[in-house]
């Protein structure tokens, strides 16, 4: 047991010394999930809303597919983008496979559907008087909708920082998109996989504890923004 | 009488329960108060989201001073009235940007929000509440503050649905006194539903009565239903099972009687008349408004009277709580629907 111990301490020494590697895995890893985020954030917030407050042709079974994608394991995210990217898929003339972006597109994928049905709980879940106080206010359509989106904004970020947790400590759509490429495309989840493998803790393990602290901060933000909503 | 301001024209609202809202005629004048009354379920809720163009009716037609109301100029009219819901939903920001949410979404300039805002707070007497955080507010503050979100866009008619209710008593009194300086100051019309018979008669230029989706000409005080019989060749309907009220109607089966209060006259003997109904009962409660005095006559522990007399004539009575008393009111006046 000695060798985690001394990676444990090897970590720290790291950590603290602001080692180059790990500041640029750590940043790449925020970078990429941050921006994936934000996309996926665009598209799934108002996804979710229209969802929730229009009624149209097979809405149960747009709900149950998006239920369904929230289980769907990373790896078959990374797969499926993959098939796209890669040089005979339909994007492969892009060039972003094993890119920042590619790694970025993965993980949007996999945000998405959290945060479009975290995103339309929200709103089946804002008080029914919002709307019609709106009304009565002289509120048009998108006057209504803006307000409601106002009044459920703890759970929408509660939504967004579930999506961002979720994509942040995933490894399956950053190995198969990125690559690992050191200084280019490795984050914290491929570093670790690596140097576990490599029989190499100490890294493994500071990254460990850089994400479990990004892991509590996420998490306290989180406990605050459901603690406003309820 | 005022400029005619709502007209509503064979009005249907269907209910997937069955309930259904139906009102051929109605009409309310500018700068009146009017006061909805009717039991739970009677539809005042309803019929107000309608008037305030929140609901669509699904027949009939609705005028905003004489001009139809359709999906073209909805949102236009809607902006000249206001409403306050039962339970009023204050968003989950300070008071002053509740207060000022539909002057934001008419595009009234940002610089007289502020003078705006402290006059409407003044008024209903919440001045230097801005900066609280409105869902923090007390209950009788939270009516106010939605009051006078409404308010502050002056709008040509305030609906409150049900203002009074849960709110304490000196609230109560608060409130009534702000309707009031609100129609007098402004001219507003003010449309408020209540179950309060009492308070309606006393706040309201015009009492309209709402039973079961439809209005109704009579009060909602002695109000009964029953069937239509023939008894020894006179029209009756049984309204419990010893009761009878004798009736002038051309309807048959099962209708609503109301008798209103001021047709019922009381007396310490009987009255003997053929054209009277005339019942033995005992007084249970008396309430004095003013220079009036309603009075709760029970009847064979089977129905409760109310009887409006003037507050000299119960004086000269001079009857006790659960004093024998007659009371009487004639066939004619009786209302059949």
């Amino acid at each position: 047991m000695d060798y985690i111990f001394e990676g444990f301490i090897n970590a720290i020494g790291m950590i603290t010394s602001l080692d180059r590697e790990i500041l640029m895995i750590t940043i790449l890893s925020l970078k990429v999930s941050s921006i994936a985020t934000l996309l996926a954030t665009l598209i799934g917030v108002p996804a979710g809303f229209l969802i929730a407050v229009r009624d149209f042709h097979g809405k149960r079974w747009v709900v149950l597919v998006l239920n369904t994608l929230l289980s769907i394991p990373s790896v078959l995210v990374g797969l499926l983008v993959y098939s796209f990217l890669s040089r005979r898929g339909l994007l492969g003339n892009l060039g972003i496979l094993y890119t920042p972006y590619a790694m970025i597109m993965g993980q949007m994928f996999l945000a998405f559907p959290i945060i479009a049905v975290l995103s339309l709980s929200a709103t089946v879940g804002a008080d029914k008087r919002v709307e019609r106080t709106a009304m009565s206010l002289g509120a048009n359509r998108i006057q209504t909708a803006l307000l409601i989106l106002v009044e459920v904004r703890f759970a929408m970020f509660a939504a967004i920082i579930t999506g961002f947790s979720r994509i942040f400590s995933e490894v399956g759509v950053s190995m198969m998109l990125g690559g690992n490429i050191r200084d280019y495309t490795r984050n914290i989840t491929t570093a670790i996989a690596l140097e576990s493998g490599k029989g190499e803790f100490a890294l493994g393990i500071a990254l460990g504890m850089i994400m479990l602290i990004i892991a509590l901060l996420i998490n306290i933000l989180l406990n605050y923004f459901q603690g406003k909503g309820g | 009488m005022g400029e005619l301001l709502l007209r509503l024209e064979n009005i249907v609202k269907r209910y997937n329960s069955g309930f259904s809202l139906e009102i051929p005629h109605l009409e309310l004048q500018a700068g009146m108060i009017y006061s909805i009354v009717g039991p739970n379920g009677a539809g005042k809720t309803t019929l107000l989201a309608i008037l305030d163009l929140l609901d669509e009716p699904d027949e009939g037609e609705l005028f905003f001073k004489e001009e139809n109301v359709g999906t073209s100029n909805s949102l236009e009219i809607r902006r000249k009235m206001g409403m306050v819901m039962q339970d009023p939903y204050l968003f989950h920001t300070s008071v002053y940007r509740n207060i000022t949410a539909g002057l934001r979404y008419r595009s009234v300039d940002r610089r007289i929000w502020k003078p705006m805002a402290k006059e409407i707070l003044q008024m209903v007497g919440l001045e230097g509440f801005e900066k609280r955080y409105a869902p923090e507010l007390s209950r009788g503050e939270s009516q106010r503050v939605a009051i006078a979100r409404i308010l502050v866009f002056k709008p040509e008619v305030l609906f409150l649905d049900e203002p009074f209710t849960n709110i304490d008593k000196k609230n109560v009194t608060l409130l009534e006194e702000l309707i009031k300086t609100i129609n007098r100051k402004y001219q507003t019309t003010i449309v408020f539903t209540t179950h309060d018979l009492v308070q309606a008669d006393r706040l309201a230029g015009d009492v309209i009565s709402l039973v079961e989706g439809r209005v109704i000409k009579g009060s909602l005080e002695n109000l009964f239903w029953g069937d239509v019989v023939d008894l020894e060749g006179l029209q009756s309907i049984k309204i419990s099972p010893n009761i009878a009220v004798s009736v002038i109607t051309e309807c048959r089966g099962r209708v609503h009687v109301s008798i209103p209060p001021q047709e019922i006259k009381l007396s310490l003997r009987p009255i003997e008349s053929s054209e009277e109904n005339s019942f033995l009962g005992a007084i249970k409660k008396v309430q004095i408004e003013g220079e009036v005095a309603r009075v709760f006559i029970q009847v064979r522990k089977e129905a409760e009277f109310v009887s409006m007399i003037p507050r000299s004539t119960y004086q000269k009575m001079d009857i006790l709580i659960d004093s024998p008393v007659f009371l009487a009111f004639k066939t004619a006046s009786v209302m059949v629907f």
